[in-house]
């Protein structure tokens, strides 16, 4: 029979190894629930590249999470082009993209589904949203308040008027 | 002279013990039972302590960013890559 400080020492190794296996399968699995339903749905796309983006500083007070979808090829692109519904460009603006350089579009979306259109009457409803041509990125920012969805488009419009 | 392995320290004396009564119960060589458990309980050692270490760190590393607000990413870019590309995507650049 065993002695009972081996038996005690193989079960608190057992305890141990269970408890690490909860910490690292949480450590793990935690961060995976905490993403956006975007993400999930392109998530594993051989065409895309995604990234979610928690607390992503718009000010030095203010923090939201983006999701980053980023083309890898034509296909990808266009995919993201019929999901949220990017128009074509006239010849002229699309020879300056070939060109290399770049028309940021911003835009309010509903937060139920990105690839409609803003709700005019409750702005709280609204995410807002980026999309570098150039880049064939787009950037989801998930806003909660009228000051972050100010300072991500309003602030924004400000910098290319002064840049201009 | 080498000390036998049943005679080192860094075998508890229960395994000692045990190895010893489990020789005589059976007939067999005590002195390899003692390394065999010898061996087995630095690997188990071993192996406890790396996966502790390691559930530490990453509840550490998790738990704190989440608690401080600090950024953090899931997916492709990894976080300084993303900030530094939304940013440069905001300023148009």
């Amino acid at each position: 029979m065993m002695p009972r400080k081996i038996k005690l020492f193989w079960r608190v190794g057992a305890v141990l190894a269970a408890l690490t296996a909860v910490a690292v399968a949480a450590a793990v699995l935690v961060p995976r629930m905490g993403v956006s339903d975007l993400y999930r749905r392109y998530e594993g796309n051989p065409h895309l590249d995604v990234t979610y983006l928690r607390n992503f500083p718009v000010n030095d007070t203010l923090a939201v999470d983006v999701t980053l979808l980023q083309a890898r090829d034509d296909e990808g692109w266009d995919t993201l082009r019929a999901d949220f519904r990017i128009p074509e460009l006239p010849p002229l603006f699309q020879q300056k993209i070939e060109d290399g350089k770049d028309m940021l579009s911003l835009r309010f979306v509903s937060k139920t589904d990105p690839s409609h259109t803003m709700d005019s009457v409750d702005m709280l409803n609204n995410n807002v949203i980026a999309i570098s041509r150039l880049k064939r990125t787009i950037c989801i920012f998930y806003t909660s308040t009228i000051a972050e969805q100010q300072c991500i488009y309003y602030n924004q419009l400000e910098k290319n008027i002064t840049n201009k | 002279m080498e000390k036998k392995t049943c005679e080192r320290r860094d075998l508890s004396p229960e395994l000692r013990a045990y190895a010893r009564a489990k020789a005589m119960e059976h007939g067999g060589d005590s002195e390899a039972l003692c390394r065999r458990y010898r061996r087995w309980s630095a690997v188990v050692r071993c192996v406890v302590l790396a996966a502790v270490l390691a559930a530490v760190a990453l509840a550490m590393e998790s738990g704190a960013t989440a608690y401080a607000g600090q950024p953090s990413t899931t997916g492709t870019l990894a976080t300084g890559e993303a900030i530094g590309f939304v940013q440069q995507m905001l300023s148009n650049r």
